[in-house]
């Protein structure tokens, strides 16, 4: 069933070398850009390397040359009558016809095929023996020779030839180059995600000089700013996050490699260098911070956090996105297709990929979290901090050494304490309730005299437990929440994961004679078995239950699936003779379930023993054992428990904890590490970790060149050394690519992610190998691969459409124009900061919380903190806003940035209504055009229409046309008269905080004109 | 062109000439038509049978064989290698030579007057099998969920083509004045992989790219004029913000101007139109309890309903996606408990939708085409739990309404599920189908790009008039 694909629609190239008009003959058909595509589309399923029907094998020359089974030759050089694969595509009988059963090829193929016959058949040199590659991004990159073209005067640099050559040969004609004004929000954008000032447009546009266009150039290449812009760029390639991922996603600390990359471009460190660090950064001799801060880069990874998640399951997954991630950002290709089998259409063999596993195989990071541990950090202490750190470290040491000391002195203590804990424990009396009752849902008292909640279950809910008590003292209680086989992940609690939040826990007392009479207790010290800690804003402790605040409390994640136990203590132990009624209210506001399923109440007279300390039954059960039938870890384990509750060391303890308190929590950041021992790779079968099969070693797919020299055993830093080498075909062309990319709006490659057989072929071969060729040359600068492209006259023409060019190139692949191109959505934002004079140009540091609509993360899992920032953290440039995996800011999905996920080589713009609502009115954008306004009316005074002339011109660099000013001015009119009817709503539509002298129907008329001015198409492109 | 150019004069015209009409007024002047004119001004082609689209896609690929078609022969061969004869020259993704053969452990039985076999993981959906067309045999050309889900979308399975949506878009625009011609939801875990590009325009106008709303509890942010503005200044802010980027049109004659000015004054109109539309509030408690709607919680369920609104309100193609019906038989997706929890979430809904449909009288001139990319093949992959691998050869999707036969059967496979036996529909004759329906004929429904015509069904694609009532 396989249908004809057009031709044109695979690469554009072959197709268009064949537009009528023109000549045949004068363009030389190339194996690897015109035929081998052809072959690869229409042939290759049934002739390929996984099927030779009749023996055929088209992408081996001696094959195809002599034919298949039936001896006759597939191809006669020359002769494309007397050539067997020619002769059949034009077959006229059906039942001989290639592709069989199929429709016949598109005629301009054929004719390409035949061209190519006709002139001998020319096959790419490195690949004359039948085992090399022949796809063009494979072969090595080689310097081609320059074209001849007519206009030569045209032509800036050497790029402008390849472009030239083409548009010639098509024959059309390149755009003139854009206006001043254009150029310099072009590069400014471009370069820095910034418009220009207007004095910096003022400026530039005045600049008579010859080098004005050159200096220009320097001075943005020289900026701060362009580290963050093309830093941006290699952050959404990195799936740079501030957050672990998955459905729970914690937070995580990470922004000082974000910052390193930003100084890494801003330094210009050439890419080998770049690449090392970030791929090997803690494997070189001596590693300074930077490079470790830099292998932060395969840290991105998303953490399972869930409870249940198989770490080693997690760990893999970690393990395949960096090698996923490693082929699309070097290799340009998609190798997870071969997690599971081969690639189908890629020499990437499932070994080539468990070969490259093998390199990241060995590092530290466990996948899933066990406790708080995320993987290895590195913390970054300012140097303040480092001394006090030294000097509480040394401060610890020999308190750490006392706890440690064991004493027969202690024995003896220890087997006292645990007759104690084992009589202590016995102490508490569970009590049956009287009556039970929740505000939603049903509870129901069983005969252990535990209670049960209904299945399913309300999804918030506050229980009320009433018991009789007839002793006289009461000095402490306690709450069980005991596992239940029909609840998700056998409970306790009800929520999908199994866990509960008690937000408040209280109790209330009254005489047993008079038990109307009720009166609440203070409850103080509470501990629990277990509570959940998984991040510093994930800590559900019990003593939050006490706190009065409904925000928090107690829950248990992970240790969901079996019970705990919670044990408060009174402030002030009770007596009342003829026992009490206790009346328990047990609120759980969270929602989602968030609820306990069973659970039990037990009180104690007695002040709280040791054995409340310690709830868990396992303690208890290894504490009955006699001493000779424990094994030497339960020994182990009881002392430990002891220790931690052993009075005569309390002091040392309390020493000890104030003293991790009061130590220095620097900024920290996720590194990698490699483990100490070796772990072995094996190919997993279907991908799946359960199902190891043949052990591999790690290296390099063996189409590619070998590894270089490697040390004894071959790791990351080989792997980094081998993607940076220049006989790597891939890397640099992958590279050159995606910066022309950036400045064009389509790479020379359009397929950016993928330059396998199946992605797209370049439009412009040879312009690609010069870029990479000469990138390689002259030092891996980055900065000198755009102030190449920048400086082109390709680059620098208008952008302007035009008429005839939209025909024969719609998408403008030729680039006989500059692209118009919707701006980025951090682009985007800061423009609007930059016009309304409100941007902070503070580099770097803790990501920041710009407003953002309410109610964006009612659905998230877990609750996510999002304290709007205030001051100039409000203002920051867009890339330092906190980044959620799962509930990114809104403004940047609506603008196409979907990130943080898989490395994103494109974003991909889209031009909806959502857009227009969010930049219409989102409150945000009001915010700064409201900073515009006063901006605008601090200019002095001005006529109306000159300060109307400037805001223009501080959005879209450039001076109003007539029609545009009169309709500006008519616009402010109309608006100053609305506000004027209507004061109110000029109060609330002005900005909150209005200097001496605005005037409020002013300032609301000009955020109205401020605000019109960023919804403009001109705003929202580059030109 | 001739059309565009004189909407552009027009517009030019009532912008430029005082005469003070707010946007809206202006996109209501111009009626729904022009709103996204066709290609050629002369569709639709033919009389339509159907006005709207409702697509309803399960990503992943659902499992035919233990959801629609029972086979004996396969619970009789259930653990038995496959005859090599039958796994010659065939692709699979994952599974490889030696694989078994998997009997569904699910119990089937037939439901309505068409005897349609569901198993019993879809209860709700077997109470209006009168209403489907359920075609058992479809064929598709893409073995792995990114190019297949291209495929299934816009004819190719690579990049750069338009989605049908955007096709039916271009060719028919709007009965909608103020939503969207083209809206696209989602549920499930996650977005569908590959993302915008399913619902991308390809080569066509960008306007009639898809919108998606946002699959959270509030699918359009910002529907709110800011604070202190009267609903007659926001006219006027739409209005400058119209004339202003018409003035670069005018010199730059750039579609995507164009693209942005409609977006303006469509977001203009959705501001009054859309609060209305996804508030629920106004449904009666049976119909929320028909779908199993929760207010507020975003699911498949609401999205259906929200789809029937949708057509209501004249969106023209509203295409729901739902994830995690790749059933391996890894832990978390495999044909026990994620099969039977992800049936769960869209049997009742999706029987709801056509019911509700048909008591409305809506279902006549809504399409409702139900299915994933590819379906599930009769062996089993050997992971930690029971699963089915990739198969291309053979699934099954159903249609309903639209001028569809109703209570009908297409299609048969063998004995075992491989192959289609007879009446096989591959992808491209279901486009042409679907478009046939709409009134539009899919050879003559063609783009001219760099050079060439290109078509939904690419080179191939016949209308099936059997599926057609």
């Amino acid at each position: 069933m396989r249908t004809l694909r057009p031709l044109l629609a695979l690469g554009g190239l072959a197709a268009l070398l064949l537009l009528p008009g023109e000549s045949k003959s004068r363009v030389e058909v190339d194996y690897a850009r015109d035929v081998a595509p052809i072959l690869e589309q229409y042939c290759f399923d049934c002739h390929g390397d996984r099927r030779q029907r009749s023996g055929l094998r088209i992408d081996r020359r001696e094959n195809l040359f002599s034919g298949g089974d039936s001896g006759v030759p597939g191809i006669v050089p020359g002769r494309r009558d007397e050539s067997e694969i020619y002769l059949r595509l034009i077959e006229t009988d059906e039942e001989l016809r290639m592709p069989q059963f199929d429709e016949p090829l598109p005629a301009e193929a054929i004719e390409t095929l035949g061209a190519w016959i006709d002139q001998g058949a020319p096959w790419p040199e490195d690949s004359a023996s039948s085992e090399g590659p022949t796809h063009w991004a494979y072969l090595p990159v080689e310097r081609p020779d320059l074209p001849a073209v007519e206009r030569e005067d045209w032509c800036r640099n050497e790029i402008d030839r390849f472009i030239l050559g083409r548009l010639e040969a098509q024959g059309l004609t390149p755009s003139p180059e854009a206006e001043r004004a254009t150029l310099i929000r072009r590069l400014s954008l471009d370069l820095l995600g910034l418009p220009p000032t207007s004095d910096e447009v003022r400026a530039f546009v005045q600049d008579a000089s010859p080098d004005a266009y050159d200096v220009l150039v320097e001075r943005l290449l020289a900026s701060p700013h362009f580290g963050e812009r093309w830093g941006r760029h290699w952050l959404d390639l990195a799936r740079y996050s501030d957050s672990h991922g998955y459905t729970f996603d914690g937070a995580r600390s990470m922004w000082p490699y974000r910052d390193w990359v930003i100084e890494a471009f801003n330094r210009d460190l050439p890419f080998d260098r770049f690449t090392i660090d970030q791929l090997a950064g803690d494997l070189v001799d001596d590693p300074s911070t930077d490079q470790l801060v830099a292998t932060g880069f395969h840290r991105n990874t998303q953490i399972n956090e869930e409870n249940g998640v198989d770490p080693e399951e997690d760990r893999v997954e970690a393990i395949k996105d960096r090698v996923d991630t490693t082929g699309t950002v070097w290799l340009g290709s998609t190798l997870n297709c071969a997690q599971c089998h081969s690639h189908k259409y890629d020499p990437f063999t499932q070994r080539d990929y468990y070969r490259l596993f093998a390199f990241f195989n060995q590092s530290e990071d466990t996948g899933g979290y066990v406790g708080t541990f995320h993987g290895p950090k590195l913390e970054l202490p300012t140097p303040q901090e480092a001394a006090e750190i030294e000097r509480i470290e040394s401060t610890m040491e020999p308190l750490r050494a006392r706890l440690e000391a064991w004493t027969p002195e202690m024995e003896q203590a220890q087997r006292a304490w645990e007759r104690e804990y084992v009589a202590s424990a016995d102490d508490w009396e569970r009590l049956a309730p009287r009556s039970v009752e929740a505000s939603e849902g049903e509870l129901s008292i069983q005969d252990d005299g535990s209670v049960l909640a209904e299945a399913g279950g309300p999804p918030r809910a506050t229980y009320q437990v009433v018991l009789d008590r007839p002793e006289e003292k009461l000095s402490a209680v306690r709450l069980d929440v005991l596992a239940d086989p029909r609840a998700p992940k056998a409970g306790p609690g009800r929520s999908a994961e199994g866990n509960f939040v008690l937000t408040e826990f209280r109790l209330a007392v009254a005489p047993l004679g008079d038990a109307e009479n009720l009166s609440p207790v203070e409850l103080t010290r509470a501990r629990a078995s277990h509570f959940q800690d998984l991040a510093e804003d994930n800590r559900w402790p019990v003593e939050a239950a006490l706190d009065g605040e409904s925000m928090t409390g107690w829950a248990i994640l992970p240790h969901t699936g079996r019970a705990h136990a919670a044990v408060f203590e009174l402030a002030q132990p009770l007596s009342m003779p003829g026992g009490m009624r206790l009346v328990f209210t047990l609120e759980q506001h969270f929602g989602e379930r968030h609820t306990i399923g069973h659970f039990a109440l037990s009180a104690s007279s007695d002040p709280p023993g040791l054995g409340t300390y310690v709830t868990k039954d396992r303690f208890l059960a290894l504490a009955r054992t006699p001493v000779n039938e424990r094994s030497a870890a339960e020994e182990e384990n009881l002392r430990r428990l002891f220790l931690s509750d052993f009075p005569e060391l309390n002091v040392v303890r309390q020493e000890l904890a104030a003293l991790e308190k009061a130590r220095p929590r620097p900024v920290t950041t996720l590194v990698m590490e490699e483990k100490g021992e070796a772990r072995t790779t094996h190919l997993l079968k279907g991908g799946s970790f359960l199902s190891p099969g043949i052990e591999l070693d790690a290296g390099v797919p063996e189409f590619l060149p070998p590894l270089g020299e490697t040390g004894d055993t071959v790791d990351r830093l080989d792997l980094a050394r081998w993607l940076v080498d220049a006989r790597n075909p891939l890397t640099h062309r992958v590279l050159v690519n995606r910066a022309w990319q950036r400045l064009f709006g389509l790479g020379i490659v359009e397929t950016e992610d993928d330059f396998g057989t199946r992605g797209a072929r370049p439009t412009h071969p040879e312009l690609i190998d010069w870029l990479a060729d000469a990138f390689l040359r002259e030092g891996q600068s980055f900065k000198g691969l755009i102030r190449r492209i920048v400086h082109s006259a390709t680059y620098r023409q208008s952008s302007a459409p035009r008429p005839r060019l939209e025909e024969v190139d719609p998408r403008n692949r030729l680039l006989a124009r500059q692209s118009r191109l919707r701006c980025d959505a951090e682009t985007l934002r800061d423009s609007c900061l930059v016009a309304s004079g409100l941007l902070s140009r503070k580099m770097g540091g803790p990501p920041v919380y710009p407003p953002q609509p309410e109610g964006v993360f009612r659905f998230t899992q877990t609750p996510k903190n999002w304290r709007t920032s205030e001051g100039e953290d409000r203002y920051r440039r867009t890339l330092y806003t906190w980044h959620w995996r799962s509930s990114p800011y809104p403004f940047l999905t609506t603008f196409d940035a979907d990130l943080g996920k898989r490395a994103c080589t494109r974003r991909r713009p889209s031009n909806t209504p959502l857009q227009a609502l969010t930049l219409a009115n989102d409150p945000m954008i009001v915010e700064l055009a409201g900073g515009l306004a006063l901006r605008a009316l601090g200019e002095g005074e001005i006529e109306p229409r000159e300060r109307l002339r400037r805001a223009f011109r501080w959005c879209l660099v450039r001076e109003p046309e007539a029609d545009e000013l009169n309709l500006l001015e008519d616009f402010l009119q109309e608006q100053l008269e609305a506000f004027e009817e209507r004061p109110d709503g000029a109060a609330d539509f002005a900005p909150l905080e209005l200097p001496a002298g605005v005037d409020v129907v002013q300032a609301a008329a000009w955020t109205q004109v401020g605000r019109l001015l960023f919804n403009l198409d001109e705003f929202v492109t580059r030109s | 062109m001739e059309n565009e150019r004189n909407e552009l004069t027009r517009r030019h015209f009532l912008s430029h000439c005082g005469l003070g009409l707010g946007s809206m007024a202006l996109g209501s002047l111009l009626g729904p038509r022009v709103l996204a004119e066709g290609g050629t001004g002369l569709l639709p082609h033919h009389a339509p049978r159907a006005k709207n689209v409702i697509f309803l896609f399960m990503a992943g690929g659902p499992s035919q064989l233990d959801l629609f078609e029972p086979k004996p022969a396969l619970q009789k061969l259930d653990g038995q290698p496959v005859p090599e004869s039958i796994l010659d020259g065939k692709r699979f993704a994952f599974i490889g030579p030696g694989a078994k053969l998997l009997a569904s452990s699910r119990r089937f039985r037939q439901h309505g007057e068409s005897g349609a076999w569901m198993s019993e993981l879809l209860p709700h959906l077997g109470g209006v099998a009168d209403e489907l067309c359920i075609v058992r045999s479809m064929v598709t050309e893409e073995i792995n969920h990114g190019p297949a889900k291209l495929f299934l979308n816009t004819g190719h399975g690579q990049y750069g083509r338009p989605s049908m949506g955007s096709w039916v878009s271009w060719g028919l625009g709007s009965e909608a004045q103020d939503l969207p011609t083209f809206v696209v939801l989602q549920s499930g875990s996650r977005g569908p992989r590959i993302g915008a590009p399913l619902w991308g325009a390809g080569f066509l106008p960008t306007r009639h790219q898809g919108v998606p709303f946002r699959s959270g509890a509030e699918p359009i942010l910002h529907l709110e004029t800011p604070r202190g503005l009267s609903a007659a200044q926001q006219r006027q802010f739409f209005q400058a913000v119209s004339g202003l980027n018409q003035e670069r049109f005018d010199v730059l004659a750039d579609d995507e101007i164009r693209t942005r000015i409609e977006a303006y004054e469509l977001a203009a109109r959705m501001q009054t139109s859309a609060p209305e539309l996804v508030d629920f509030s106004r449904e009666s408690r049976s119909t929320l309890e028909l779908y199993g709607v929760e207010p507020g919680v975003p699911s498949y369920a609401a999205n259906c309903l929200l789809a029937r609104r949708l057509v209501e309100r004249g969106v023209r193609f509203v295409q729901l996606y739902h994830t995690d019906w790749d059933h391996h038989g890894s832990l978390e997706l495999n044909l026990g408990q994620p099969l039977e929890e992800v049936t769960r979430q869209i049997d009742r809904p999706t029987a709801a939708l056509i019911r509700d449909l048909k008591q409305r009288g809506l279902l006549e001139d809504t399409l409702v085409v139900w299915g994933g990319e590819f379906g599930r093949t009769p062996m089993s992959e050997v992971r930690v739990a029971t699963g089915r691998d990739h198969h291309i050869d053979s699934y099954t999707m159903f249609l309903a309404g639209g001028g569809t036969k109703a209570g009908h059967i297409h299609g048969e496979t063998d004995e075992l599920g491989f192959e289609v036996v007879e009446g096989a529909v591959p992808v491209h004759d279901l486009h042409a189908t679907m478009l046939h329906l709409l009134g539009l004929d899919h050879l003559r429904l063609t783009y001219l790009s760099q050079g060439r015509d290109f078509r939904l069904t690419d080179v191939a694609g016949h209308v099936r008039h059997e599926l057609l009532a």
